[in-house]
């Protein structure tokens, strides 16, 4: 550091100053509620009648597994899994024709899966609910995939009609020429070339799904159906807030989605705005 | 159309899912209170008892346990014998979601009759009984006597102003917090129907022709309103009770527990928990807590019986078995067993019951001074919005946002709108 | 006859394609839209789920619009849930953004790890980021409450949530935190494509650092920040999250909004129809925002996107 100094040394100590406060103040708030969580998941920190002792325990952990939390964990993973999965593949075929087939209505189909995108879905709720209740579909894993797919696909749709674009039309003529249909160019030639987009659709898709709460909240009401910001929520519930408990499922339910940010943040972003912005 | 098709895909997937259905009976009983150790303990006996039926013990919060079930039974789902309030059962018997109990009857009868059961007149809808009491319990006045002595009070206040009294003379010369409340949805509607009552209104009353009618004036509602804002007002409690929703938030019990508070009304689960962290937390010393009659207004204190029953979801498979599983957690051996902090919601179980001395204030309220819900769960208006509809516009009164003439005004609005219906 | 059957083919794959996607946009999207329309106009209650309600008309638009709630309920979803929290975000977002920007920072090897700290709340979900808050404001023990005592700032603990003063600073900070991280980097990325020789030729020519930002930085940043700005609207508006799950709209109803009564009609007070009505109501002042979000983004050019 002493023999190689920063190119331009702060004009202004006071700016320089101004700004590690600033850097100390942004760290502070950003990471402070997460190290508590953090923090928190290992110590006993039930507040209640005759609270317990503080000191550092694993005990939160093994209190919520014993309690059924890993039956959520599973849930979440299957209905989120199956959803990102399912609204891939059909978001891929109607990215692939919107990109490559002019047809009238074009504009209609793009409009409303935009307009997906940026649906209220509190409003569906209660139709929503009575469909499905009426035909005895509450409280079933398939329904959350339906309505998680539903969820993530205006936006899948979105992602990969950008990623598409970057891929020359020539390649599907040269294919074409050769006799390859046009599902065959979808699943041979462009799956494998956009396989980083799709991936990042993917992510994107499963985190959405990982932490919506409102649907589940609205169709999910058995115990072992439940997902997990759902089966989180509940330590709420009993007559003592338990909050490590609360915390050790707290850690829990984000360690995925920070997994998945972490390499894919930059890509996410692009995906978000620039294919509106440029 | 559209429906249908896609019921159709979604139904041919969800058969895969439910074909792998074991031979023998798996019942679902969903206990809300806190006791559920104690409560697997029984449906483990019952087990042994009765080989081939298996019981899964399912929990939910109270806070949620009515809007569960309504939910739940009107799509033919939820567990098969369900742990309700009182009060609940005629709306879920409206919905739909309960078999009536003379068709359970017919499987075993009672061994003392239904008659043997207290309120159980809140089980009938349109003639029928659907529930059966298994708990009775009321909210009596709880006080914490080394607050009180600290305080220089000596005799225990008795009407609503004595007890403002005395919280101001406790705020004063300790700092401490007098008589506390529940400011939150949904309970707090308990604080304002005990004051109203004691002042000889009612919300809901009969009519005298069959009918009902609201039996309260927006004075008596504001009234009601402004005694307990006072106390917020007045710096008496922390703000923090406006986010308590029931008597077992730990947040209005710990001080209690701490002998930085003189009084609560609370019901009897939470006095016996309360002496029991007493205990824990001040071994060696004598007992402080002592229970006491609620205040009196312009008549005498009153606060409702109420209790849980146990009813039977309509959608059961197993309605005999079911049965015989309800039958096993109301007789009394298992009670006094597994569910010790509760009383019996029968004649000759409560007639056995030996109060502890700090006890004796709750008892005498019990004996006395309770009333039922009566024209509340009969009448029109549903009693879980009627709860709903007093407790968030009490909320709103005392924590400032409303002015309690406007939440009075709105409490009789909707009131009147429910019970048109 | 070949090149016919060529395009006809070419029909039968779009059709086949696009139809998943439209089938689940029309029955997940499009029919519930349809229904929750001929709901608002009933008066079908929870206890109703099986037969169905009457036929009202208009009766629970006019409960909504002539209620006195409704006005607290549209006050509250506009000005604090919507006005302030979209505001703060972009704000706090730009910020943040600039601050990650600086050379300082850079020439204190600092900028990788501020990105990292902007992951945090990013990837946290909704429901984690309450609960963390809940804790830190939580007046027994929460970590706030025992610093600002400790301190001698406060003599007794705040009820963040439960004080009508802090209530709503509350829900909205909760809000911030979680989705700040998304605006800092979107505006981060258009940052970084400013060119360096533009910023150069402004500070020659003599303006101030401000002068740089507003007639240089600014104008560069302004695209990122108009969608930013409508989408975080269009997100927020009809947000049920952060408020049922931080109050549950209390104290009372003080911190209701138009998501958490829609809700809270039909779930809690089981009147689906008249919450079908506020859910109609909301859609309508929304599809104003979408029609302007997309103005703004432009649909045409989105086409022009798909080439």
């Amino acid at each position: 550091m002493v023999d190689h100094p920063a190119k331009k040394p702060p004009s202004r100590p006071i700016e320089g100053g101004l700004i590690v406060l600033a850097f100390a103040l942004f760290a502070l708030f950003m990471v402070a509620p997460a190290y508590y969580v953090f923090k928190g998941s290992f110590q006993s920190l039930s507040i209640s009648i005759a609270s317990g002792s503080a000191g550092w325990t694993l005990k939160n952990y093994f209190y919520i597994f014993s309690e059924g939390y890993h039956i959520y964990v599973i849930n979440s993973f299957l209905v989120c899994l199956t959803a990102t999965a399912l609204a891939c593949a059909i978001s891929l075929f109607a990215a692939y024709a919107l990109s490559r087939f002019r047809f009238r209505g074009r504009g209609l189909v793009f409009g409303a899966i935009m307009g997906g995108q940026l649906f209220p879905w509190i409003i569906l709720i209660n139709p929503i609910f009575i469909l499905f209740a009426r035909n005895g579909l509450v409280n079933s894993h398939l329904s959350m995939i339906f309505i998680y797919t539903a969820v993530i696909t205006p936006f899948s749709v979105y992602l990969l009609v950008g990623y598409l674009t970057t891929i020359p039309k020539s390649l599907d003529e040269a294919a074409i020429m050769d006799g390859a249909s046009r599902f065959k160019i979808v699943t041979q030639i462009i799956m494998p070339l956009i396989m980083p987009g799709l991936v990042a659709t993917a992510t994107y898709g499963f985190l959405q799904a990982w932490s919506e709460y409102l649907l589940a909240l609205t169709l999910l009401s058995d115990e072992s159906k439940k997902t997990l910001p759902l089966g989180l929520y509940q330590y709420f519930g009993e007559d003592t807030v338990n909050w490590g408990a609360l915390m050790a499922g707290s850690a829990i339910a984000t360690l995925p989605t920070l997994l998945l940010f972490l390499p894919l943040q930059k890509k996410l972003v692009s995906g978000l705005t620039q294919g509106a912005v440029k | 159309m559209l429906e249908k098709s896609l019921k159709l895909a979604l139904a041919g997937l969800l058969l895969s899912s439910t074909v792998s259905m074991a031979a023998e009976i798996n019942l679902q009983f969903r206990f809300n209170d806190p006791q559920h150790k104690e409560m697997r303990m029984a449906l483990d006996e019952f087990e042994a008892a009765n080989p081939g039926i298996k019981v899964d013990l399912k929990r939910i919060a109270w806070k949620d346990a009515r809007d569960q079930l309504i939910r739940e039974s009107a799509v033919g789902q939820g567990p098969d014998v369900v742990h309700s309030a009182f009060v609940w059962v005629q709306e879920f018997a409206q919905s739909g979601s309960l078999i009536p109990l003379e068709k359970l009857v017919g499987y075993s009868p009672f061994k003392h009759g239904f008659e043997d059961f207290v309120a159980n007149d809140l089980t009938y809808f349109e003639g029928k009984p659907y529930g059966v009491p298994w708990t009775a319990d009321t909210w009596s006045m709880i006080y914490n006597n080394n607050v009180m002595r600290e305080a220089g009070i000596t005799s225990k206040p008795t009407t609503w102003d004595e007890v403002l009294a005395a919280s101001r003379i406790i705020k004063e010369k300790t700092g401490k917090i007098g008589y506390s409340f529940i400011g939150g949805v949904p309970e707090s509607a308990f604080m304002v129907n005990y004051f109203l009552w004691s002042n000889g209104s009612t919300i809901v009353d009969d009519d005298g022709k069959g009918g009902f009618k609201i039996g309260t004036t927006k004075e008596q509602l504001v009234e009601a309103m402004e005694y307990y804002k006072t106390y917020l007002d007045e710096g008496l409690v922390p703000k923090s009770i406006l986010s308590q929703s029931t008597a077992h938030d730990p947040s209005g019990l710990q001080p209690i527990l701490d002998d930085k508070q003189a009084m609560a009304i609370v019901p009897i689960a939470v006095i016996r928990g309360l002496v029991e962290g007493y205990k824990a937390s001040h071994p060696d010393k004598p007992m402080a807590l002592d229970t006491g009659l609620t205040p009196q207004g312009r008549t005498k204190g009153l606060t409702h019986l109420g209790g849980r029953t146990l009813v039977i979801n309509s959608a059961t498979k197993h309605p005999k078995e079911a049965w015989l599983l309800l039958k096993h957690l109301i007789s009394p051996a298992i009670m006094t067993k597994y569910y010790g902090n509760q009383m019996p919601a029968t004649k000759s179980g409560l007639a056995a019951i030996k109060f502890a001395s700090h006890e004796q204030g709750f008892a005498n309220q019990f004996a006395n001074h309770t009333r039922s819900w009566g024209p509340y769960s009969r009448g029109p208006a549903p009693i879980g919005q009627i709860r709903n509809v007093l407790a968030r516009s009490f909320a709103a009164a005392i924590s400032g946002q409303k002015s309690p003439e406007d939440a009075a005004e709105s409490i009789l609005k909707d009131i009147a709108r429910m019970m048109d219906k | 006859m070949k090149t016919y059957s060529a395009q006809a083919q070419e029909r039968f794959s779009a059709f086949f394609m696009l139809f998943p996607t439209f089938f689940v946009i029309i029955s997940f999207y499009f029919y519930p839209a349809l229904y929750n329309l001929e709901l608002s106009f009933t008066d079908m209650e929870f206890t109703q789920l099986r037969t169905g309600g009457d036929w009202v008309g208009f009766e629970n638009y006019i409960e909504f619009f002539t209620s006195n709630d409704s006005f607290n309920v549209a006050f509250n979803t506009v000005f604090w849930l919507t006005a302030v929290s979209v505001t703060l975000r972009l704000f706090l977002g730009l910020l943040f953004a600039l601050l990650l920007n600086s050379k300082m920072l850079s020439s204190l090897k600092l900028s990788t790890l501020s990105r990292l700290f902007l992951l945090v709340p990013w990837a946290t979900p909704p429901v984690v980021s309450v609960i963390a808050w809940r804790w830190m404001l939580e007046p027994i023990g929460g970590p706030v409450n025992e610093f600002l005592l400790y301190t001698g700032i406060i003599s007794e603990a705040i009820s963040f949530t439960a004080d009508l003063a802090t209530v709503w600073p509350t829900i909205v900070t909760i809000m911030v935190w979680n989705t700040t991280p998304l605006v800092a980097v979107s505006l981060l990325a258009s940052l970084q494509t400013i060119p360096d020789d533009q910023i150069e030729a402004a500070s020659l020519d003599g303006a101030t650092r401000w002068q740089q930002f507003r007639f240089v930085t600014l104008p560069y940043l302004m695209p990122t920040l108009s969608v930013l700005c409508l989408m975080s609207i269009i997100w927020t508006f009809n947000n049920f999250i952060y408020v049922w799950l931080t109050t549950l709209a209390g104290p009372g109803t003080y911190t209701n909004v138009m998501a958490t009564e829609v809700y809270m009609k039909a779930f809690v007070d089981l009147r689906l129809g008249y919450s079908s009505a506020v859910g109609v109501s909301m859609a309508i002042i929304l599809a104003a925002f979408g029609a302007l979000y997309f103005r703004v983004v432009g649909l045409s050019r989105m086409q022009d996107k798909v080439g």
